[in-house]
């Protein structure tokens, strides 16, 4: 998602004068950092679990994520920054794959007992338009590699949680696959549209 | 270039294993690919034939082995 990416800078020294003087700060007046703000909450696992030999575990993570949507953001619905808690499920394919249909049934039980109007759909990540992604959206949508929990928020769904399969995509490269034995899926629920939608 | 051998070579162009164990009946899943790569082969496959894979055609169980994917080409050939 490097279109969503938030990066960080600074007042430069030598404008500090000028900004505390009540001018508007200018592009000229800020230096950027080699850092951004993260994007997703569990992206941050994956490089922790290097050369680990974990099987069937879940783990679990709640972060602020920081994505940049064209500046369409609305108050409750769409923002730059939110707060995800993940849960991260590490292991065989059947064990992910019963993971994920676990916490589509318990987020679906969650929603009734709550009074919220749900659906679960086949989704796909909004990445940045090249041939590639879009058949890496046309692949998540044909495997349901990516559901989504929507709920009725009035004019369009909302969508509050997703359930990703994604195979040897992380294990893979990050050499906990246990040569082809362990694969990873995660849940993300997006706090402050729970919020919103919970009346 | 018949089919098959060029659809076999592509595969081979991002498998991790060796080369010479690679035939039209070998299955995709064991070829060790990454998304990416997958993506890779079905991106050069389809400029390769100026072709376009519907969603229904990238499901797994249509990608058994590389003869399905063969198949699959001839088929969207023919139909044009």
């Amino acid at each position: 998602m490097p279109h969503q990416l938030t990066s960080i800078g600074y007042i430069k020294e030598n404008a500090i004068g000028h900004v505390i003087d009540g001018n508007d700060i200018s592009s000229n007046d800020i230096s950027k950092s080699k850092y951004y703000l993260t994007p997703a909450a569990c992206i941050h696992l994956y490089p922790m679990l290097e050369k680990e030999q974990l099987e069937n575990v879940v783990i679990t993570t709640r972060a602020r994520v920081y994505r940049y949507e064209n500046a369409q953001f609305e108050k409750g619905q769409r923002l730059w920054d939110f707060t995800v808690r993940e849960f991260v499920a590490v292991g065989a394919p059947r064990f992910v794959q019963a993971f994920l249909k676990d916490f589509q049934y318990k987020s679906l039980e969650l929603c009734k007992k709550l009074g919220i109007d749900v659906k679960l759909s086949a989704s796909n990540d909004h990445f940045y338009p090249t041939k590639e992604n879009s058949l890496m959206q046309k692949i998540q949508k044909a495997n349901n590699l990516k559901i989504e929990l929507s709920a009725d928020s009035g004019e369009k769904p909302l969508a509050i949680a997703s359930y990703n399969y994604h195979n040897y995509h992380f294990s893979k490269p990050f050499h906990f696959d246990k040569n082809e034995k362990v694969v990873t899926g995660c849940v993300g629920f997006g706090l402050d549209r729970w919020l919103n939608v919970i009346r | 270039m018949p089919i098959e051998e060029k659809i076999v070579e592509i595969f081979a162009c991002y498998a991790e294993c060796p080369k010479e164990e690679i035939s039209i009946d070998t299955e995709v899943e064991s070829l060790g690919l990454s998304s990416f790569s997958f993506i890779q082969i079905i991106v050069t496959i389809e400029e390769t034939y100026q072709i376009e894979f519907s969603m229904e055609d990238l499901q797994a169980e249509k990608f058994i082995s590389i003869q399905n994917c063969a198949c699959r080409v001839k088929e969207l050939l023919d139909g044009r």
